[in-house]
């Protein structure tokens, strides 16, 4: 049971914004420009930085449903997507999106984690 | 210094606006709709809410520009924003003002650290399920905003007086991204 009464039968985000249209306007214009926008960084790349941060969160819904859409995007297996929550610095993937991954954990933590070097 | 190349000694957010105005545009529309339109609880309270979890998150100048603004906003009893900043419950709030920054202080540690007990605790005093979904988006949004601040290390001023003006500026225009610096 969420904490509010939302429409039914909507998971994860989907029950609040419905609840609240006037907020979900601008926060799905941002995640369309952020993950979907023109941008040097692929779909994929972009949707897996989501996925880690949401699984560093601990949120459940955030994780997989974007953990679907980078394997989507990736042409990988669940199991890599997984492997990548679990240490991406295993993975194959490119070291400049190690690098950012790296940034993107530090922001989980706080803004002021982000280091110069 | 910031870690990357924003308009010269702009400062905090409104840096990051001009570099990436396309990202501005519904950061700004939704501090628009979540501080300012219509809404049960008064912009003063809302910003409250902001200037409790920027002070817990450590960002100065979220925190201060906020405080700046619900000064501002609260008139004569402007003190209980700096009580709030120094962790007290001013008894000019209502009680369910006070049950709602509880919930705000348990988003910014998790979402999931947001407990059934606060939630009930603040319908007890008379909070209805649009107050706390909107606390819940204000706590979640100044998460998201003082790391997206401190996270590019932007440009933090020192001086009270440039937060004043900010005060002044976001309490009576409120939120529109910076066409130029």
């Amino acid at each position: 049971m969420a904490h509010i009464t939302l429409p039914e039968n909507l998971p994860g985000i989907r029950g609040p914004m419905a609840f609240r249209p006037e907020t979900a306007a601008p926060l799905n214009q941002l995640a369309e420009i952020l993950l979907r926008g023109e941008s040097t960084l692929t779909r994929g790349e972009r949707e897996l930085i989501g996925t880690y941060v949401s699984s560093l969160n601990d949120c459940f819904f955030c994780q997989n449903a974007h953990g679907c859409l980078a394997q989507h995007y990736l042409q990988c297996d669940m199991a890599f997507i997984d492997q990548v929550k679990r240490d991406y610095t295993v993975t194959p993937l490119s070291d400049k999106l190690k690098a950012l991954l790296a940034i993107a954990a530090s922001v989980q933590r706080g803004g002021k984690f982000v280091t110069a070097a | 210094m910031a870690h990357i190349a924003v308009p010269a000694g702009v400062p905090g957010i409104r840096s990051l606006a001009l570099f990436r105005p396309e990202t501005a545009k519904p950061l700004y529309e939704l501090a628009q709709v979540l501080l300012r339109e219509p809404s049960s609880l008064s912009p003063a309270e809302r910003e409250l809410i902001a200037v409790h979890v920027s002070t817990r998150n450590g960002c100065v100048f979220c925190a201060s520009s906020h405080a700046a603004a619900a000064r501002e906003l609260f008139g004569e009893v402007r003190a209980v924003v700096d009580e709030v900043i120094a962790g007290g419950a001013p008894a000019e709030l209502s009680p369910k003002m006070k049950a709602l920054l509880v919930i705000a202080g348990q988003v910014q540690q998790s979402g999931r650290a947001v407990t059934p007990e606060a939630v009930a605790a603040a319908r007890a005093e008379g909070a209805d399920d649009r107050e706390i979904h909107d606390t819940v988006l204000i706590a979640a949004t100044f998460c998201m905003f003082n790391r997206y601040v401190d996270g590019l290390d932007t440009l933090t001023p020192t001086d009270p007086q440039t937060y004043a003006e900010m005060g002044r500026r976001l309490s009576t225009v409120g939120y529109a991204p910076p066409k130029s610096a």
